[in-house]
């Protein structure tokens, strides 16, 4: 039973005590006994009788009774047995002072003054307060529970992830999977805060007695289709979870951030936030702390994703309005998480049964995009399918380059989703492909795409205890036609197959701990290449190498639990075991000379299933919190993870025919072991967020290419790589500010990726085994992103972003040799390209901002490059002929720039 | 329900711009003033001498290179012998040696030393003679090639072109013959009438114009068919022809090129060499493309005796060669081009055009040995 009350009257009820003690005469008890019937009388009437009779003041506040009606019947009962009669089981108590004056007081209030129900309310006149339980019950119990679950308001769908946050404690607790909650307290008024990223926070002041519920609804923000929201979109989270290092972005807020293509794109948004940049202003993922494309873990609904780019990285490979929710672990990552060093991007769809048909779209210049999601079988299964689709083609016939004119791009991506709910039991299936077709001219063409599936199966066994399965399939093809000369055109193809199951269990029936343990296999298959004529005129010859096959076997456990007030921990542990085996032909080189292929003595060839090598090891995952304040806390992480996969590249920028490569018995795993520390601040009742995080990670067996390494099919492509260690460090600096008309955030990072060979020869030496900055170094990052609120329906959003330029090799000398002019570059990565920066601009307007329409549209114009910066993509050269016009010049440096001017774009979003 | 605005779907396009674009970039800072020594040798047993060149690299966008006179440079053998090489004297950069009267062992390696007028000293690593190989074949068929000019701004035109594609085949049952080089200039000669005032008859002019199958050298490695190492139908390039002779019948009407004369140089290479040869290829291919390999320094076998932390480049390497001439030319009867293989051949001084019979000129097919 829930009460809506008023409470202004501490006052008056501590003033009716003080006097009625002092100004009351003794008096003997009433022997008068009451003999009489009440049917519907209202409470007021009774008092009334009863005063007269008895000769006694009863004092109270009408109101606090107002409406309520009597129905007892009274015989020879005293003073004493009406008066209990009355208020047995009410949330009324009261006190007979000087025998003649009663004096009426509510339980709570009386619990409150007596220190058994504190207000840990910021609200001290409990205005508007929720009550649980029930008022008879005030002081019966020690310790309480306060339950529920938050659901979406629109389509009552259960929100995943939830925060209930209890204000003033330092307690919290995130909603599972079905949106239920559950958090032990002690009884008392609270102010509990209810969010849920890209939902409107909602707060009530709750009274809790005795354990019961509280079921909410959360709406969406009155953008519907989001505004610039920043990481951790609950503020306190930043501050008061043990998880440090973490960048999380809501996919649906981030739709109006400017866009290059009309699209979103859900992994590059990210670039934004400290710590992570890519290469350049195309390429392929992120490169996180330093880490390579490679050293992420992209998961899609848990199955890993191995290019997330189309076109190159035009955008990625993530239909935005399938993700419900994006985390980027960048430092402490979870002990469930492994196989990667640098980062593990958990990306999720949107899961939840919905009650009617609905869906979401897009359409921009370049492509269009829709998901449906559909209720079936009394809205116990949820089907979601949505797809994208270029038509980019035509662009391509408006370039000034006749070999992009002659040129093709294409793609497409097709995700969908099952939901089964069955109450303790939720499954989902999901499934995903996308395809990247890329011809330029008739020189070469790719087709790359990623195939994906997994299968998720949670069970709630009981309150405290769950268990999640996971079954995930990734496969990864690419293409690649070198079609410049017929007689030598060739396919070249390559893929990854992944197949993983891993088996959770969550615990939480010990107060204060939340425990997780599980076990995973991981199955690897790679086809490192495979060559064939294209065409009848082509005379090459048909090769394949073997293909490579690997298991990776883990067991994992974490908790998270407090050791004092404002001390938590979250310790985890990950025991990896890995093996390579066959079929597989290992070469044996001449002991004490580098792997070249001219040092080859011998090779073996392993049957099937037969273990080539083996590696693994613990890697622990610790981080402490300590909240010096309900607005700051201080965090120290420590991780260790290791990796036995690397992607081989030799250019600046990854490309799709990059191959994978497993570890093997010459090519160790890459190992990390990472510090961080971090101090967050939040102020101003969580309106601004700061924070500074610092970071110390050192890589071991990191691959780098030789010079000119050769990597198409190379039989044995430890020769054409050199090992290096790593070491990355920065400085991460965010402020943040939330709500207000003005919204958005300030993001500096200093880092450096610095490696180094070791090598005893020259053939494994990188610029003379010296400290070198690899690609992904780039010391100086700042961003600004802000939004303008001008009206609910209108909204100007900007992006700024510096940095700077990457490591390069730049030429140095010409020479000649073998009758050509060649050039002579520097070291390796000795010369930087020019800084980067670039300003992007947009302006948004909502058509509806009613939360129950039906359809909801949203205008975006955007303009990419507002000044026309020419940032450097790469820098190249070009052989001259000498004139006056380029000073006798024999050659030239360039610097290409891929968006030279500034690029507007107008995209439609729509939800219905 | 679904209730869609149509009116929303319509889509404005403000403007396409997409602004792909290059400028040239001049890096402040460029550490390029110091005096980076190339050396580089070949030991080529066909033309029966050693040349060494030394000099120093420019930089890179100026083209202007200093040459190392009065250097001290030796040929040495592993069995400790030596051979000095003497300057020429129009070029006193370039180091020479005649070895037509030195026996040049298979068994022993070899490697050049210079020592500058200053001291110091520059050595190459030691190298050894590749295996032997032979000609198989060469042979031209016609066929077309697309090339696309840019006949106007903007406007590019898409010629297919006539001409024969060029072949060789090569093999060899040496295991340490498995890198070839092809390098090769091609003569092509064609001819113009005139007709003077006073002359009863036109006058002739043969003109000779010299190109090639490809503006690099072609480099290949082999593969092992039937127990050798041999490269098949292997494609040196496309020469196209300046009018159409396949539809040419009139025997009488004047000519234009009616032949070609190519000279190909085929060298067989060591494992370094050709790998030396490839990073040369490749960064001569290399320019302007996203995707380009990231680029490596080109690093031969020379080094600095004296400074071992001296940047020295070049390349010293010895080489089998097979030189071939070949003359193709137009027939008209048969409609087909003729090969005819010739040992020697006086190349002319570069581009010209004489009244003078060059020394192969058109001959009807049934005059000539026919070497198909």
């Amino acid at each position: 039973m829930k009460f809506h009350q008023k409470t202004h009257h501490w006052a008056l009820v501590f003033f009716l005590c003080f006097t009625s003690v002092t100004l009351l005469h003794s008096q003997q008890s009433n022997a008068k006994k009451l003999n009489k019937n009440f049917q519907d009388t209202p409470i007021k009437e009774v008092f009334s009788d009863v005063e007269s009779y008895f000769g006694i003041s009863i004092y109270y506040e009408e109101e606090w009774l107002s409406g309520v009606s009597i129905n007892k019947q009274f015989k020879d009962a005293d003073l004493d047995r009406v008066l209990y009669d009355l208020f047995f089981g009410t949330g009324y108590s009261y006190k007979i002072i000087q025998g003649s004056h009663v004096v009426l007081l509510p339980r709570d209030k009386l619990a409150q003054f007596k220190g058994k129900l504190v207000n840990y309310s910021n609200d001290i006149y409990q205005n508007q307060t929720i009550t649980i339980g029930n008022l008879a019950d005030v002081g019966k119990y020690e310790k309480v529970h306060l339950r529920g679950i938050v659901k979406e308001g629109k389509t009552s769908q259960p929100l995943i992830g939830s925060t209930v946050w209890i204000e003033n404690t330092n307690s919290a607790v995130v909603t599972d999977l079905n949106g239920k909650y559950d958090i032990e307290l002690k009884p008392g008024i609270y102010t509990v805060q209810y969010s849920s990223m890209g939902f409107e926070k909602i707060s009530y002041n709750v009274k809790i007695i005795s354990t019961g519920n509280l079921d909410v609804e959360l709406f969406e923000e009155s953008h519907q289709i989001g505004e610039v929201a920043i990481y951790a979109f609950d503020a306190e989270r930043n501050v008061r979870s043990t998880q440090m290092s973490t960048v999380e972005l809501n996919a649906k807020a981030i739709k109006q951030l400017p866009a290059l293509t009309g699209e979103i794109d859900v992994i590059k948004s990210f670039t934004m936030m400290p710590g992570v940049h890519s290469v350049g202003e195309f390429g392929s993922g992120l490169n996180v702390r330093g880490g390579g494309e490679d050293q992420n873990l992209y998961l899609l609904e848990g199955a890993p994703v191995y290019n997330t780019s189309h076109v190159f990285g035009m955008l990625s490979v993530v239909n935005p309005d399938f993700v419900k929710e994006v985390m980027l672990y960048k430092g402490h990552i979870p002990s469930e998480f492994g196989e990667r060093v640098s980062s593990v991007m958990d990306i999720k769809g949107q899961s939840n049964g919905v009650d009617k048909f609905g869906g979401k779209g897009g359409i921009g210049l370049y492509n269009s995009r829709m998901m449906i999601h559909v209720p079936m079988f009394n809205k116990k299964v949820t089907l979601k399918i949505g797809g994208r689709g270029s038509y980019s083609d035509f662009l391509l016939t408006q370039l000034g380059d006749y070999n992009m004119r002659q040129s093709a791009v294409d793609f497409y991506d097709i995700n969908s989703s099952l939901n089964i709910d069955l109450d303790k039991n939720k499954i989902s299936l999901f499934a995903y492909t996308s395809y990247d077709y890329f011809k330029y001219a008739d020189q070469y063409s790719y087709a790359y795409g990623n195939n994906l599936g997994s299968l998720n199966w949670s069970s709630y066994l009981t309150s405290n205890f769950s268990t999640r399965l996971r079954l995930a399939y990734s496969r990864y093809d690419v293409l690649r036609n070198d079609i410049n000369f017929l007689p030598k055109a060739k396919t070249i193809t390559n893929s990854i197959e992944y197949k993983s199951a891993k088996y959770s269990t969550f615990y939480t029936g010990i107060t204060g701990h939340t425990l997780e343990g599980g076990i995973q296999y991981i199955q690897y298959n790679v086809q490192p290449g495979k060559r064939t004529p294209y065409g009848e005129l082509s005379t090459i010859e048909s090769d394949e190498l073997m293909d490579e096959q690997a298991r990776e076997m883990a067991v994992f456990a974490n908790d998270k639990f407090d050791v004092r007030e404002r001390i938590s921990f979250n310790l985890g542990l990950r025991y990896t075991h890995y093996q390579y085996y066959g079929k597989q032909k290992v070469y044996e080189y001449t002991d004490g000379v580098p792997l070249t292929s001219t040092a080859i003595v011998d090779s073996n060839i392993y049957g099937a299933g037969s273990i080539i090598s083996k590696n693994g090891g613990l890697e622990p995952r610790l981080s402490m919190k300590i909240q010096v304040s309900d607005q700051s806390s201080v965090k120290l992480s420590y991780n260790k993870n290791q990796q036995y996969i690397s992607l081989i590249s030799n250019t600046s920028i990854s490309t799709p025919e990059d191959i994978w490569k497993l570890s093997d018995t010459y090519i160790q795993p890459i190992i990390a072991n990472q510090f961080a520390a971090g101090y967050y601040q939040n102020l101003k009742s969580n309106t601004y967020e700061a924070s500074v995080e610092v970071y110390f990670k050192k890589l071991d067996n990191l691959l780098e290419y030789k010079n000119d390494a050769e990597l198409e099919l190379s039989q044995h492509i430890e020769t054409e790589v050199i090992e290096t260690k790593g070491n990355n460090y920065g400085l991460e600096l965010m402020l943040k500010k939330n709500g207000g008309k003005l919204e958005g955030w300030l993001s500096y990072t200093y880092s450096r990726a610095m490696r180094k060979s070791n090598g005893l020869y020259k053939d494994k030496m990188i610029n003379d085994n010296s400290w070198f900055p690899s690609s992904f170094d780039k010391p100086n990052n700042f961003s600004i992103v802000t939004t303008y609120h001008y009206n609910k329906r209108l909204r100007f959003t900007g992006t700024f972003n510096y940095s700077t330029g990457r490591a390069a090799s730049l030429p140095e000398y010409q020479f000649k040799s073998a009758g050509q002019v060649l050039i002579y570059y520097s070291d390796r990565n000795k010369y930087r390209l020019p800084d980067y920066h670039r300003l992007d601009l947009a302006i948004s307007y909502d058509e509806s901002l009613k939360r129950h329409k039906k359809w909801k549209g949203s205008w975006t114009l955007s303009v990419i490059n507002v000044y026309g910066r020419k940032n450097a993509h790469s820098v190249f050269y070009r052989k001259e002929t000498p004139s006056i016009a380029n000073e006798y010049k024999m050659y030239s440096l360039y610097k290409l720039a891929i968006i030279g001017i500034p690029l507007p774009t107008l995209t439609y979003n729509f939800i219905f | 329900m679904l209730k869609i605005k149509v009116q929303y779907i319509a889509i404005i396009f403000i403007v396409i711009f997409t602004g792909r674009c290059e400028v040239v970039y001049e890096p402040e800072g460029l550490d390029n003033n110091k005096k980076i020594v190339v050396i580089n040798g070949n030991l080529d047993d066909y033309a029966k001498k050693v040349v060494v060149t030394a000099e120093y690299a420019s930089q890179f966008d100026q083209g202007i290179y200093e040459g190392i006179k009065n250097a001290q440079v030796y040929l040495n053998a592993s069995d400790e012998i030596k051979y000095r090489l003497y300057a020429d004297t129009l070029q006193p950069f370039k180091y020479l040696l005649d070895i037509s009267t030195i026996e040049i062992s298979n068994d022993k390696k070899y490697h050049i030393s210079l020592t500058t007028s200053n001291g110091e000293v520059f050595e190459s690593e030691q190298v050894q003679f590749p295996g032997r190989f032979t000609v198989n074949d060469f042979d031209a068929t016609i066929g077309t090639k697309d090339v696309v000019t840019l006949t106007s701004p903007g406007t590019f035109t898409t010629n297919t072109l006539k001409g024969l594609h060029v072949d060789v085949s090569v093999n060899s049952t040496d295991i340490y013959s498995r890198y070839f080089v092809f390098k090769s200039s091609v003569v092509a000669q064609s001819t113009y009438t005139t007709s003077r005032p006073g002359m009863p008859f036109p006058t002739t002019h043969r003109c000779v114009k010299y190109t090639s199958l490809s503006t690099t050298p072609k480099i290949e490695s082999s593969v092992i068919n039937n127990g050798m190492h041999s490269l098949l139908d292997y494609n040196l390039g496309f020469l196209a022809f300046l009018r159409d002779y396949s539809t040419y019948d009139d025997y009488n009407s004047p000519r234009t090129t009616y032949g070609w004369i190519v000279i190909l140089d085929i060298y067989s290479v060591s494992d370094f060499t050709y790998n030396y040869n490839k990073k040369i290829e490749s960064q001569l291919t290399s320019s302007e493309k996203i995707f380009d390999p990231v680029p490596s320094q080109i690093k031969g076998n020379m080094y600095c005796v004296t400074n071992p932390d001296q940047v020295t480049l070049g390349l010293f390497d010895m080489s089998r060669r097979i030189r071939k001439y070949y003359y193709y030319y137009w027939v008209t009867g048969n409609k087909e081009f003729i090969k005819y293989e010739f040992g020697t051949y006086n190349a002319p001084n570069g581009n010209q055009c004489t009244d003078t019979v060059p020394q192969f000129d058109f001959i009807e097919p049934n005059e000539i040995p026919v070497n198909n």
